[in-house]
């Protein structure tokens, strides 16, 4: 049995190395012993399927596996039980799609595939293209149902604006399955520290990418909060507050609407956006020219903008609506208490709130 | 040299132009239109790769210049992909197109190509889901199939909500977008996680003005079923088979040829096969459904000239039928009437009790109640259409044709009086027109047979020239299989179930066979044994005798 686990060791290494640049180091032959492996532990899976103990074993190593070359790997492609009963499958997906693999073992890969080959590994072949239909399948259903949910009518203007769409609801279910797995991690520091990175590693992404990582993060902070989830979610909170920098990038990409929600529900997070606003505001300078306030830096920062979500917050729930109102005026007191255009951002912003 | 392609360039040439016209499928035409030509693709996908599988990449690429095209066109269209069959098909058609040893440039670029389409099916190809998904640790396949269950659960919702709420509410799924939403459904009818989509779709209840999903729809599920690449509920499935006629046809006719190319003979495994079919509990709870499958089961019957096969189909069927008819759930069963309007209710409550049923010894008087009804039935000439009266009365014999084995069973030994009501039974199950007499003729040389075998019953010391008058005289009246399959049955029976009939069992059915008196033997005897096990008769000489026979007949053949 410890043999077993230490070859399982061995597996996810290998499968974790398919993944990355060094792969341009392998041969034929390390390719030919990789196959070996799968189908060795393609065979235990069948084995020890229906056995308890033995697969609860395994899914346990396999989970301490996980953590640790989570840190070492970077795109670390988690692995379960499951996954071992198509082995063969996996490392072969994993081989395909790595830039990194080298031109002569990608003609071996695809020479070995052909489905049409009726030699006695004819079956076995087979099997590993299953693995592939499949995940081509799944991506093109996933496409096809997208276009069958436009029959809806309702396509730009969501009339719910906390109706999400199937792509970050599946997210937001993911990201938050990651974090009550962490949440399992006894001590809080390693813990913490693994969030930060992975969060900040996706967050660098999504500005790189204009990908919907904020959003995403925005829809876990509104999922409903179970008892299981509460902890989840601090967690992601906890995050976000954490860092000005990431909140700020945080306010900037998710819609209004969500925030005020939040702010409604997270009294911190109220805080926070009132403070993120105020900071805005006060960086806005009054342009002569045009009789308009701009930002001195970032153009994009505009008036009207800001103007909506203080709008947002206005028109949200009681207590966040009071807290604003309180907020502004009392900005307006400080700076003078001015009526008139022009003087005072927020006299400003109020004289516009009051407009609409 | 380039082989002579049998597939006429206009296939080729017109799918090539509906590939371009398709694109990549991003308006909603587009993909409407693939989704209701999948059927056909599918096929000629199948064709190409037939003649693709002989031919390397080369003599391919010149007979066939376009199919490079049109293949890579087809991939990049999700709504082909998406089903898993025709997915396939295009990857091994793909495969064909690539050479192990690239022996020119062609070759060579053809292997890039392939292996660029490949690497797209599989891996996301926009970084902003992939490295989401990768940095957490996940799976791209178990994203999407997230994904596609979200989706899925959204749709279901929105039909449920929409269809049949008893109140009459603005339904939001109108019949074009139900239409639309089936014709999207196609692709992915064997798609497991999909399942609970086309459950709902299913039992969406109609608008009332006609059928609003899309036949092309329907189909595709029916044929899924048959191949069984999906499960869905029973009540779904029979729902189905309301709405569109030509998958319980399919249904129907799978089961037949199922039934009749099982290698061997056997009751049991019919019994099976007919159970899980569902067409039994689907015929008990609608009479509709009772009187297609019937009259398909009447047509075969007919056209195969009384195949044995088929009226032990029909036997075994009408049983499981009327155990799901008695034991099914009790909200508004049908009478008996709905199910069989053309026969009197005295014959159907003698008929369709089955022989398990009742008790052995009740059987002889069973049988006269049997045959007094059935006389009275058939020779009531004041019934309009008397023609039809036969002919739906001697159906439901055919459906009930274990009486008719039973009574052939109590013949030898039963009393004078019995015995000329069985053999009128036997007689007109073979003959049921005696246009030309044919019927009383049978008659008279089966009781003539009879007659002696009667007297040979008792008889413990018997040899083969005892039943020489019997056979010779069987044997000259044998043209028809009718004939022949009731002296058959005669003899057999004697064999079983006389006193010396086990010594010359062997030798008589050697003689037998050569005489080519002997029809389907060993049917008859799977039948007599399955008959021997179900009705529970402790007759060990009966077995043993079956037995023997059995072996002896292995051993020849």
């Amino acid at each position: 049995m410890e043999s077993i686990l230490q070859n399982l060791n061995g597996m996810a290494e290998l499968l974790a190395v398919a993944r990355i640049e060094y792969v341009s180091h392998w041969d034929p032959e390390t390719v030919q012993r990789a196959f070996q492996w799968a189908t060795y532990f393609e065979h235990l899976h069948g084995r020890f399927r229906t056995n308890t103990r033995i697969r609860k074993a395994l899914a346990d190593r396999l989970l301490s596996i996980n953590e640790s070359l989570r840190n070492t790997f970077e795109l670390y492609r988690e692995l379960s039980f499951e996954d071992l009963g198509h082995c063969r499958g996996v490392l072969l997906a994993s081989l395909l799609s790595n830039p990194a693999l080298p031109k002569t073992l990608s003609d071996t890969l695809f020479a070995r595939l052909r489905p049409c080959c009726c030699d006695t590994t004819g079956q076995r072949d087979q099997s590993d293209l299953n693995h592939l239909i499949g995940i081509a399948r799944l991506k093109a259903a996933s496409k096809v149902l997208s276009h069958a949910l436009k029959l809806n009518g309702s396509t730009a203007t969501n009339p719910y604006p906390l109706l999400l769409d199937p792509e970050t609801e599946t997210k937001r279910e993911m990201l938050l399955k990651s974090l009550e797995t962490w949440m399992q991690c006894p001590s809080a520091g390693p813990r913490d520290k693994l969030v930060d990175s992975l969060f900040a590693q996706l967050q660098q992404h999504e500005i790189n990418n204009r990908s919907d990582f904020s959003k995403v993060v925005a829809a876990v902070l509104l999922a409903k909060q179970t008892s299981t989830e509460s902890g989840a979610v601090d967690l992601a909170l906890k995050w976000l507050l954490s860092n000005r920098c990431q909140l700020q990038t945080f306010c900037h990409r998710v819609p209004c609407a969500l925030l005020s929600e939040l702010a409604h529900r997270y009294p911190s997070f109220r805080c926070a956006y009132l403070e993120f606003l105020t900071t805005w505001a006060r960086s806005m300078e009054y342009d002569f020219s045009c009789g308009d306030w701009r930002h001195g830096s970032s153009p994009e920062l505009n008036w009207k903008e800001l103007v909506d979500r203080f709008m947002y917050l206005l028109e949200g729930p009681t207590l966040v609506k009071e807290a604003t109102e309180t907020a502004l005026c009392a900005l307006k007191a400080d700076d003078g208490d001015f009526e008139v255009w022009g003087i005072s951002v927020w006299t400003d912003l109020l004289i516009a709130l009051k407009k609409m | 040299m380039a082989q002579q392609s049998t597939i006429p360039a206009f296939c080729l040439e017109y799918w090539q132009n509906k590939a371009v016209e398709w694109g990549q499928a991003t308006t909603l035409a587009s993909q409407q239109d693939v989704c209701l030509h999948l059927q056909q693709l599918k096929d000629f996908l199948q064709q190409i790769f037939q003649k693709l599988q002989y031919m390397n990449t080369t003599v391919a690429i010149k007979t066939f210049p376009l199919v490079g095209q049109l293949l890579g066109r087809l991939c990049w269209n999700p709504c082909v992909v998406a089903d898993e069959e025709s997915q396939r098909t295009l990857l091994q058609c793909l495969w064909c197109l690539y050479s192990a040893e690239p022996q020119n440039a062609i070759e060579l670029k053809a292997n890039d190509w392939i292996q660029s389409l490949i690497r797209h099916l599989i891996s996301d190809s926009e970084t902003e889901n992939n490295s989401f998904i990768q940095i957490l640790g996940y799976t791209s396949e178990e994203y999407h199939s997230n994904v596609v269950k979200c989706m899925v659960s959204s749709l279901v919702t929105e039909l449920r909500e929409s269809c049949c709420n008893g109140i009459r509410m603005p339904k939001r799924f109108t019949p074009d977008r139900l239409h639309s939403l089936s014709v999207f459904c196609i692709p992915l009818v064997t798609c497991s996680e999909a399942a609970p989509l086309i459950e709902a779709l299913l039992t969406c209840c109609e608008s009332g003005s006609g059928e609003a999903l899309s036949a092309d729809f329907l189909k595709a599920v029916g044929t899924a079923l048959l191949q069984k690449k999906i499960r869905l509920q029973e009540t779904v499935i029979i729902g189905l088979w309301l709405r569109y006629l030509p998958s319980l046809e399919n249904v129907t006719l799978h089961l037949i040829e199922t039934v009749v190319s099982i290698p061997h003979f056997s009751p049991q495994e019919m019994e099976s096969l007919i159970n899980d079919s569902l067409l039994p509990k689907a015929s008990a709870r609608h009479p509709h459904i009772f009187m297609i499958v019937d009259t398909i089961f009447r047509n075969i019957l007919l056209e195969s000239d009384g195949n044995l096969l088929v009226q032990t189909l029909m036997q075994i069927f009408t049983r499981s039928f009327i155990q799901a008819l008695l034991f099914g759930e009790a909200q508004d069963k049908p009478p008996l009437k709905a199910f069989f309007p053309h026969n009197p209710q005295p014959l159907l409550m003698a008929l369709l009790k089955h022989p398990s049923d009742v008790p052995s010894q009740v059987w002889p008087q069973h049988l006269l109640c049997i045959v007094e009804t059935l006389k009275v039935a058939v020779e009531d000439k004041d019934n309009g259409g008397s023609q039809r009266g036969l002919f739906e009365n001697w159906f439901l014999l055919v459906h009930c044709g274990d009486w008719v084995d039973i009574a052939a069973q109590q013949l030898i030994a039963s009393k004078a009086e019995t015995s000329e009501a069985l053999l009128w039974l036997l007689a007109f199950y073979h003959h049921p027109n005696n246009e030309n007499q044919q019927r009383t003729k049978l008659l008279a040389v089966a009781r003539k047979v009879c007659g002696h075998l009667k007297v040979l019953f008792s008889s413990t010391t018997l040899s083969l020239s005892h039943l020489q008058t019997s056979l010779d005289l069987a044997e000259a009246n044998s043209e028809e299989s009718g004939s022949k399959y009731l002296f058959n049955q005669l003899f057999l029976n004697f064999f079983l179930f006389s006193a010396g009939g086990q010594v010359i069992a062997k030798d008589a059915v050697h003689l037998m066979t050569h005489g080519n008196l002997l029809n389907g033997i060993s049917a008859m005897l799977a039948g007599a044994e399955y008959r021997l096990n179900s009705y529970g008769l402790m007759d060990y000489k009966a077995h043993r005798t079956l037995k023997l026979l059995q072996e002896h007949l292995k051993f020849k053949a």
